[in-house]
């Protein structure tokens, strides 16, 4: 572990800006910029063989000015039993968007689709971004602190399938 | 010439005269087929409400059906979110007339407290309810207090228990 740990920093310490150690839940938790995902995700994946992402997920830090929005991405590796998580801050409040890394890790596609569903965040060269839970005539994103906790959708219709 | 005078001297006291309606709503109410929609927790209060502590079958809906073709009562019980509201009135509109519906526990009456952007909030927003069931889940006691209410309500004047007194039976 501690080898894959020493090069993890080693490899990734161009593009890190930030980097600590989560005792709570064993993992590294580094910050990037969001232009670096792609770049961090392939080496995650190709030189350090992190085989699994877990799951891709966004914060609203509302009160935050410069970046309201995160996404961390959990990497595992099931060799060494290790994990990693990735955090991107997005400088872009109005229009948040950062690369999909759905071409690296298949996992990616369904889990940035409901990220994209709850928080809007927009994943560029996406396959298919659509929402992954929410009916299509659903307006907003539910899981950002503004969207109001009264706020109704239309009743959606039965899809074709049914 | 009254009825009775002619039925009596031929008969005896072997006939009874009454509605063709008052026949078949004495029929329905005691033989109703409920089906289940359980979503939620008030799905298993609803299995105690079935099983031999309590019993539905001594009030005439011994026939659970899981096909709303067969079925004459809906159970709604649980909480009911957007998507999943147009399955039930797809369920609801596939019941054969007449039918009624029991709307068991806070969820299914008024989203309880899930108050949020994917809960619907009760399932009238949808499909007519008859009877509502308040609880969190409610217990099997009132789930036989819904259909007993909902008996009154199918045949409102029915004699109680062999007394020959009709009555007019408030819901509230």
């Amino acid at each position: 572990m501690q080898k894959i740990k020493n090069h993890l920093k080693k490899t990734l310490s161009g593009v890190v800006a930030d980097a600590s150690h989560d005792a709570k839940s064993m993992q590294e938790v580094l910050v990037i910029k969001p232009e670096h995902i792609h770049q961090v995700a392939t080496i995650l994946k190709v030189e350090l063989k992190f085989d699994v992402l877990i799951d891709v997920f966004a914060v609203d830090w509302f009160n935050k000015k410069d970046t309201r929005f995160e996404v961390n991405y959990l990497f595992y590796h099931t060799a060494e039993n290790y994990r990693a998580q990735i955090k991107a801050l997005i400088g872009d409040n109005a229009k948040p968007s950062i690369d999909s890394i759905a071409d690296v890790y298949g996992s990616a596609n369904w889990a940035e689709r409901e990220c994209y569903d709850m928080f809007g965040i927009r994943f560029n060269n996406h396959p298919n971004l659509k929402r992954l839970l929410l009916w299509k005539e659903f307006k907003g994103h539910p899981l950002r602190k503004d969207y109001p906790i009264n706020q109704r959708q239309p009743i959606p219709v039965l899809d074709e399938i049914l | 010439m009254s009825k009775q005078e002619i039925v009596t001297p031929s008969f005896g006291d072997t006939v009874v005269t009454t509605r063709i309606k008052s026949v078949l709503n004495w029929a329905r109410k005691y033989s109703l087929w409920p089906m289940p929609f359980g979503t939620a927790c008030c799905a298993i209060e609803f299995m105690g409400a079935v099983s031999s502590a309590f019993d539905l079958s001594r009030f005439g809906a011994e026939v659970v059906r899981f096909s709303p073709r067969q079925s004459d009562l809906l159970m709604v019980m649980g909480t009911i979110n957007y998507k999943q509201a147009p399955i039930l009135k797809k369920i609801y509109e596939q019941m054969c007339e007449p039918k009624w519906v029991v709307a068991v526990g806070a969820c299914a009456s008024s989203g309880g407290f899930y108050n949020n952007y994917s809960v619907l909030q009760g399932i009238d927003e949808v499909i007519p309810v008859d009877i509502y069931v308040p609880g969190c889940p409610p217990r099997p006691e009132q789930i036989l207090d819904a259909l007993v209410k909902l008996q009154k309500k199918i045949d409102p004047t029915a004699f109680v228990d062999g007394l020959n007194n009709t009555y007019q039976y408030d819901l509230k």
